[in-house]
């Protein structure tokens, strides 16, 4: 078994309705699949998480291959307010904003602007990675250490 | 008057005050640190925010976050509370500034008071008998030994722009004098940002006596009564009472005219408390002015049955003090209590923590201010207060027989609290007897020792 052909069974167990599978393959490489499966009907999203138990295998040679990593939350950061105030996508009206969805980011770029009595905060990203999602919305009061911004690390 | 008000405090405060504010029908905004996500004053307003992490400094005493946070929330007022914001004038001034109302005095008039040597001067000026001391900043130990000698030892050297006991050092003699005036330089500058010092005489035994006083902005005024806090330890108080039992009524007309006359020289608005010490021959001497709601001042609300907080709004507004100086009477005795999460045999160490058991007091006249409930975590980020025990009597005996029963049912687990400590201070017979606490507390303090052999 190569790795495109596991990659392949991880796939089609990925997108299936079954909690376990165990695969045997011709050349002695043994491996389990093991998922949580919902009530509800639904294909589960890329994110669930999969635990794969490997079997270590009668022939040396040929090592049981590690599959490959479903993507963890853990390079999911977000972006939080440092302070109480209204939050600003873009540095004035009738300016592109400073972020947007996709964009990649380094630690010192400003993401966005948080007055507070009249004063424009410029925030830091603080981290260097890609912009997900923008969770607060533009134009509204945001409290102390209330997300901003999800963001995807890059990988360090 | 106000339809939405922001309270810029935390704890036991925040809560008496919002209380009273939603009985105004006024729309409340709660405003906590990170530590105190779970307090209870953020469950009873009707909006709250958080503005900052644990660090009062970057919190309750933010105040970029606090009128942020006013502003966001839209409110026409702010009520301080006491500490904190309360006595910053400057955040007076930016309240007024962003078109916000302080609850409380003008910054002008807490911006005089918090200079206590312009106090003094002020208080002198309008006739009111002040302690013996310097009658101006005391710049060097020169200054400071000619007028030790003048009023005579011991003396004690207080900070101008200080307060809460913070800065104070007594002297018996010239060495100590000097070695001590330089500390206390170095000590209170780092405190307050200001190293003007000036010299009392120190009057040991004299009692604390303060004098509440509301007054609207038409110039109307109302002394009520004055409350005896002379049990303090380390300048911090520990109970509270109503009336004083040491005050006659000849001598209280005197305090009261003095009242009456700081609150004229200074043309002082809303609710304020002028301190005196009275000296073992019943004579009275303007010590410093808060210019604040103060902490025990349920006392005196039980008393004369008038909702000080109410008050303070209503005059805020511009509404006038609708009641007479007749219509006002006292009635009966209140007591008060100050529980602390502090553990009395380690000299009052703070004690924060998880209270896993909790029993309240209550029952006919007894009040309890508190923001603790069973299961809470008391941060470790603010002062140590847990609880205000009120207790009122028709009479002192009774007041002290309710504390008695109060603080019996008051039952805290989980951390180290002041209630034992309360508990024998209330039956104490030099407490009962009244009339001389100089040797109360060291009596308490020595017999614990006895006990747990520390």
């Amino acid at each position: 078994m190569d790795l495109k052909e596991l990659k392949k069974i991880i796939t089609i167990f990925q997108k299936a309705k079954i909690a376990e599978l165990e695969v045997e393959s011709k050349d002695g490489v043994r491996f389990k699949l093991k998922k949580e499966v919902k009530e509800r009907q639904t294909p589960p999203r890329k994110e669930t998480p999969i635990e794969v138990i490997t079997v270590p295998v009668q022939s040396s040679e040929q090592k049981a291959q590690p599959a490959p990593e479903v993507k963890p939350k853990e390079n999911m950061h977000e972006i939080v307010s440092p302070m109480i105030g209204t939050f600003y996508t873009a540095p004035a009206p009738d300016v592109p904003p400073f972020v947007e969805v996709g964009q990649e980011i380094k630690e010192d770029d400003s993401v966005c602007i948080i007055e507070a009595m009249k004063i424009m905060n410029e925030i830091k990203a603080e981290v260097k990675g890609k912009i997900v999602k923008v969770l607060a919305e533009n134009g509204k009061p945001v409290q102390f250490g209330q997300p901003l911004f999800l963001v995807e690390l890059s990988p360090k | 008057m106000f339809s939405k008000v922001l309270v810029a405090n935390r704890g036991e405060i925040a809560i008496r005050v919002i209380r009273t504010l939603r009985e105004m029908g006024i729309r409340t905004v709660a405003v906590y640190s990170q530590a105190d996500k779970d307090s209870l004053h953020t469950k009873l307003a009707s909006e709250s925010i958080c503005i900052g992490s644990a660090a009062a400094s970057e919190s309750y005493l933010n105040m970029a976050a606090i009128i942020s946070a006013a502003e966001i929330t839209n409110v026409e007022a702010i009520h301080p509370g006491y500490g904190f914001l309360a006595e910053n004038a400057h955040f007076a001034d930016v309240c007024s500034s962003c078109n916000i109302s302080f609850i409380g005095p003008s910054a002008e008039a807490i911006r005089l008071m918090g200079d206590k040597v312009q106090a003094r001067k002020i208080m002198k000026k309008a006739g009111v008998p002040t302690i013996p001391g310097s009658d101006d900043v005391v710049n060097n130990k020169d200054e400071a030994l000619k007028i030790a000698r003048r009023i005579g030892y011991p003396v004690i050297i207080k900070a101008a722009k200080g307060g809460g006991g913070k800065g104070m050092r007594i002297a018996y003699n010239d060495g100590k004098l000097v070695s001590l005036f330089i500390a206390c330089q170095r000590e209170v500058e780092v405190a307050f940002g200001d190293a003007s010092l000036y010299i009392e005489k120190y009057m040991p035994g004299s009692r604390h006596i303060e004098v509440q006083v509301l007054a609207d902005k038409r110039g109307n005024m109302l002394t009520l009564g004055e409350r005896d806090c002379s049990i303090q330890r380390r300048y911090q108080k520990l109970l509270e009472e109503s009336p004083s039992p040491v005050v006659g009524n000849k001598e209280r007309k005197k305090l009261f005219k003095y009242a009456a006359e700081a609150v004229k020289a200074i043309n002082y608005t809303n609710a304020g408390t002028i301190e005196f010490l009275m000296d073992k021959g019943g004579r009275f001497y303007f010590m410093e002015m808060n210019t604040r709601l103060q902490v025990e001042h349920p006392v005196t609300e039980v008393v004369y049955s008038i909702d000080i907080v109410k008050e303070q709004v209503r005059i805020a507004s511009g509404e006038l003090i609708r009641y007479s100086s007749n219509s006002v009477q006292p009635k009966g005795w209140a007591i008060e209590c100050r529980i602390n999460a502090e553990d009395v045999q380690a000299d009052f160490l703070p004690s924060p923590g998880k209270i896993t058991e909790l029993r309240l007091p209550g029952g006919p006249f007894v009040r309890v201010d508190t923001h603790i409930y069973d299961g809470y975590n008391t941060p470790p980020y603010y002062d140590s207060l847990l609880a205000k025990v009120i207790a009122w009597g028709r009479g002192r005996n009774e007041a002290m027989a309710r504390m008695r029963r109060a603080l019996d049912e008051f039952n805290i687990e989980g951390i180290k609290t002041t209630i034992p400590f309360h508990k024998q201070l209330i039956s104490h017979p030099l407490f009962i007897k009244g009339d001389d606490y100089s040797e109360l507390l060291d009596k308490i303090l020595v017999r614990q020792k006895k006990v747990t052999g520390l």
